[in-house]
C-alpha cells in the first residue's frame, strides 16, 4: 500500500514540471503566455486524468504573471531578448528567485482549488509552501544540471 | 507605443486573463459536486459583497427620500402618541368623548431660516395645499419653534421663537405652576420663563415644557433646563432657561394643528 501510494505521489510529480514549461516558454508579453500556458495546463489535466481546469486555471495565473515577474528579477539582464537569460549570464540567485515566484504563482491558485473540499487555511497555505519549495528544488536542479551550459 | 494603446493592451490581456480563467473554472465546477459547490458559494460571497455595496450606494442616493418617509411616519405617530396620551385614565366613555381633542402632524422641510436679527422667521416648504393654516404652532422634538404667519399655496412662514413678538405658555415638568417663555435676544439658546408664583421651589436643571393651554403647540414638548432664577418685585420669579432646541441646525419641523382649535377659539372670542 505505501509503495502504491509511493508511486502514486511520484505520478503526480509532472504537476511540478508545469510551472516549469510555462517559465521557459520563449515568447515575451503576457497573452501569448497566457494562451500557451492555458493549453499546457488543459493537457496536463486531459492527460493526467484530473480534474478538469485544475492544471489550467493555475498555469493561466503563471503565464500571466511571467512576464511580470520576468521584468522584476531580470529586467537589467533582460534586454530584448525573449528566452531566459541563463544561471550562468544573471547568477543563480534571481533563476531561484525566478523558479520560486512561479511555482508559488501557480500553486497559489493550484492547491485551493484542489483542496477546496475540508481543509483548513493554515493547511492551505502550508500545502502552497511545501509544494512551492520542493518542485521549486526539482526545477533548479533540472535547471541547472540540464539547461545551464545552453549559453 | 502611444498610451493609449498601450492601455488597449493592458486591457486586452486582462481580458484574455478573465476569460481564460473562467473557462478554467468552470470546468473545475463542472467536474465534481463538491468543487461546484464550494465554487458556487464562493462566487455567491463575491455577488453577495458586491450586492452589499451596490445597495448601500443606492441607499446613500436615496437618503433625502428615506429621510422625508421617516419624518412623515414620525408625524404620524406623534399624531397617535398626542391621541393616546389625551386617553390615559380615562374611562371609555370619556375617551370616545375626548380622543378628538388632539393634535395632528404636518411634517415640513424649513428652506430658510434667519437667525441675525431681533425679529427672527422661517420659510418651511408645506403651505395651504397641505392643510397649513395662519396660527399653526411648529415644534421639534426639542422644542417650540414658532408660529405660522403667513401662508402660500405651498410654502408658509414662520414667526421664529428667536423674535421679540413670540411668546410660549411653558410649565416646570412635574409641576402646575406655569408662565410665559420668550426670547432674551440674547443668544440662540437663553429665553426667559416669565412670571413663575415665588413660592414655586425650582431647581437648576429642571425641566421646562410647553404647557399645553392653547390651541397652538400640544402639551409636554421639552423647551429647555432651567439655568437660573430671580425674584421680580418680591411677587414672581424670573428663570433663566437654556434650549434644548439648536436654533441654527433646524431642518424638519412638524406644524400642528389642534384638530378642535376652531371651536375652542369660538369660545374664547
Amino acid at each position: 500500500m505505501i509503495i502504491a501510494g509511493s508511486l502514486d505521489s511520484i505520478a503526480l510529480l509532472y504537476i511540478c514540471f508545469i510551472p516549469s514549461l510555462v517559465m521557459l516558454l520563449p515568447f515575451k508579453g503576457s497573452a501569448l503566455s497566457m494562451i500557451f500556458a492555458f493549453l499546457i495546463g488543459l493537457a496536463a489535466d486531459i492527460l493526467g486524468g484530473n480534474i478538469l481546469g485544475l492544471n489550467a486555471a493555475a498555469a493561466t495565473l503563471a503565464g500571466a504573471l511571467r512576464e511580470p515577474i520576468l521584468n522584476l528579477i531580470f529586467d537589467k539582464d533582460r534586454g530584448d531578448v525573449e528566452t531566459l537569460p541563463s544561471i550562468a549570464e544573471s547568477g543563480a540567485a534571481k533563476h531561484i528567485t525566478y523558479i520560486a515566484a512561479m511555482h508559488l504563482a501557480f500553486f497559489a491558485l493550484y492547491t485551493p482549488l484542489d483542496l477546496m473540499t475540508n481543509r483548513s487555511a493554515l493547511f492551505i497555505i502550508a500545502s502552497i509552501l511545501i509544494n512551492t519549495i520542493v518542485c521549486s528544488a526539482l526545477a533548479f536542479f533540472l535547471d541547472y544540471t540540464f539547461l545551464s551550459k545552453r549559453s | 507605443m502611444r498610451p493609449r494603446a498601450v492601455l488597449l493592451a493592458k486591457l486586452s490581456t486582462l481580458l484574455l486573463f478573465i476569460a481564460l480563467e473562467s473557462i478554467s473554472i468552470a470546468m473545475v465546477a463542472g467536474s465534481g459536486v463538491i468543487h461546484r459547490y464550494k465554487i458556487m458559494r464562493v462566487m455567491l460571497d463575491v455577488r453577495a459583497f458586491f450586492w452589499e455595496k451596490g445597495e448601500n450606494f443606492k441607499g446613500y442616493l436615496s437618503l433625502a427620500e428615506s429621510n422625508a418617509a421617516l419624518h412623515q411616519e414620525n408625524a404620524e405617530l406623534r399624531w397617535q402618541l398626542s391621541r393616546y396620551e389625551s386617553m390615559i385614565d380615562l374611562s371609555d366613555e370619556m375617551q370616545d368623548t375626548l380622543s378628538a381633542g388632539t393634535f395632528s402632524y404636518i411634517p415640513a422641510l424649513i428652506v430658510n431660516n434667519t437667525l441675525g436679527s431681533q425679529h427672527n422667521y422661517m420659510i418651511a416648504k408645506k403651505g395651504e395645499a397641505d392643510g397649513v393654516e395662519v396660527g399653526m404652532g411648529v415644534v421639534t422634538q426639542n422644542g417650540a419653534i414658532g408660529i405660522v404667519d403667513a401662508v402660500s399655496r405651498h410654502y408658509c412662514r414662520i414667526i421664529s421663537f428667536l423674535n421679540y413678538n413670540q411668546k410660549v405658555s411653558a410649565k416646570l415638568v412635574n409641576s402646575e405652576y406655569f408662565g410665559t417663555l420668550a426670547w432674551t435676544g440674547l443668544g440662540s439658546r437663553h429665553a426667559v420663563l416669565e412670571q413663575v408664583p415665588v413660592y414655586t421651589t425650582v431647581a437648576e436643571g429642571d425641566t421646562i415644557c410647553t404647557s399645553g393651554f392653547s390651541t397652538v403647540f400640544p402639551p409636554n414638548i421639552p423647551l429647555g433646563t432651567v439655568a437660573s432664577e430671580k425674584i421680580v418685585d418680591g411677587s414672581y420669579k424670573n428663570l433663566n432657561v437654556t434650549l434644548f432646541q439648536d436654533f441654527k441646525a433646524i431642518r424638519y419641523v412638524y406644524i400642528t394643528r389642534h384638530n378642535d382649535a376652531q371651536e375652542i377659539n369660538t369660545l374664547k372670542d
